[in-house]
């Protein structure tokens, strides 16, 4: 009987060695590749596979200018970076450069790989009209204001870098260094008919509103020196010579000026543009390429209010000789002239 | 009858397999046009690389998934490229609108 069973079972195993041997005969004989179709295939896969890596390196490499465009967008767009910058400078304008102004809506932006440029131009108000006065390229490394480009088209422009020698607007204690009969002279000289900018300092410090009652209606006051403690000394602590600054003395009609006289007068606008200033003084500094001092000028003003020592007005030359008489006067120079403009 | 469902069944198998290739090679043409015109800072937005190629490559690309025979990376790729393209028209309007706004 045992002996029954071991039979049967060798021929079982027999019988399943020989079904397993025929079906895997069968398989290589119906699934088999030759070599040559077994190359052909790895070829195909190598292709396939270089051709996809090939695609996607190329698809990132095309990602990565606009995606650092959008970065850059983004760094700028996000909490109105970008806005501040060029509120920043414009303001910046406004309270360094006498008599200048410009036009909020022209201003230009320019948005490269992280970085911005500004552009704009400014203008001077001469007699009654608007002239410009040159343009503005400012270069922002994404916040820095790393390069400023100016172009002035003035007869006459200011010094760009202020010194002691050179200033035209000067405080009543400090040294006069140029003689003002010469410019009451050159403006004597001048056509009847024409227009003239010229800058007045004072023989001492007034209130702002005082300063518009004295300047007579035939003129127009265009922009108030305002004193902030430096001036008499034109030099910081650091003994580095300093700028004037001041703001417009006048209504701006134009909607998108600060001052534009809608909220708050010239001299409000004038506190609120300094302490702007005061927080991002380096961009004001590189902007007015000039040393601004903003937070130690800014305390002397909230202590002492603001008086003024010079102005700029502009007008007829005819009307402007009369000022020579005025005592409260005690300089002044002569700025840019026109042909007659005034209605 | 038979034999011409097959091919048509093949010719199908083979459209889909074909279109996400060519909505990748569509997406990688639009970037191409996007970079050139973001590095020639062109002032007019050339609607064939930005509007009507993208959308052609999304079709080919939603085509392309469909396939069960082959990989869909292509489809994928092509996909997400031409969609890039417009998701990035859109946040350049949103921010330039944003930076410097004037009425």
């Amino acid at each position: 009987m045992k002996n029954k069973d071991m039979k049967d079972r060798d021929t079982d195993q027999e019988i399943y060695e020989t079904f397993l041997k025929d079906s895997m005969n069968e398989i290589n004989r119906k699934y088999s590749l030759s070599e040559e179709d077994q190359q052909k295939i790895v070829k195909i896969g190598k292709n396939q596979a270089r051709l996809t890596n090939i695609m996607i390196s190329i698809a990132i490499l095309l990602l990565i200018i606009p995606a650092m465009t959008l970065m850059t967008y983004s760094y700028y767009g996000f909490g109105g970076r970008a806005d501040k910058l060029i509120d920043v400078a414009a303001n910046t304008i406004y309270v360094t450069e006498p008599n200048m102004s410009l036009e909020e809506m022209e201003i230009e932006d320019d948005i490269g790989f992280f970085s911005m440029d500004i552009l704009f131009d400014v203008y001077k108000r001469i007699g009654k009209e608007d002239y410009k006065a040159g343009d503005y390229d400012i270069h922002f490394g994404l916040d820095n204001p790393t390069k400023v480009k100016k172009n002035y088209t003035l007869e006459r422009p200011l010094p760009d870098t202020p010194s002691p020698e050179t200033e035209v607007l000067i405080h009543p204690d400090a040294i006069l260094r140029f003689d003002p009969k010469e410019e009451w002279n050159m403006l004597s000289h001048l056509p009847d008919g024409t227009v003239a900018e010229i800058y007045v300092s004072f023989t001492a410090l007034m209130d702002p509103d005082k300063v518009r009652q004295l300047i007579p209606k035939e003129v127009d006051l265009r922009w108030l020196a305002v004193d902030t403690g430096l001036e008499a000394k034109q030099m910081n602590k650091e003994e580095q010579p300093i700028t004037a600054i001041g703001y417009p003395a006048q209504i701006d009609s134009t909607t998108w000026s600060p001052f534009n006289g809608n909220d708050q007068s010239n001299e409000e606008v004038f506190m609120d543009i300094l302490s702007q200033l005061s927080k991002n003084e380096e961009i004001a500094e590189t902007v007015a390429n000039k040393n601004l001092d903003i937070p130690e000028r800014l305390k002397f003003i909230n202590k002492n209010g603001i008086n003024v020592y010079g102005a700029v007005i502009t007008g007829p030359t005819t009307e402007l000789r009369k000022l020579q008489q005025m005592k409260e006067i005690r300089a002044m120079k002569v700025g840019e002239v026109k042909l007659w403009n005034w209605k | 009858m038979e034999l011409e469902i097959k091919k048509e069944h093949f010719a199908k198998i083979k459209f889909q397999k074909i279109a996400g290739f060519l909505s990748f090679l569509i997406g990688l043409i639009s970037l191409a046009g996007m970079n050139a015109y973001l590095l020639l800072e062109a002032d007019v937005l050339p609607d064939f690389f930005f509007n009507q190629l993208p959308m052609v490559g999304i079709i080919l690309g939603i085509i392309g998934l469909f396939t069960r025979k082959s990989t869909r990376l292509y489809a994928w790729w092509g996909l997400g490229l031409n969609i890039f393209i417009y998701v990035f028209i859109f946040l350049m309007i949103v921010f330039a609108w944003s930076i410097n706004a004037k009425p």
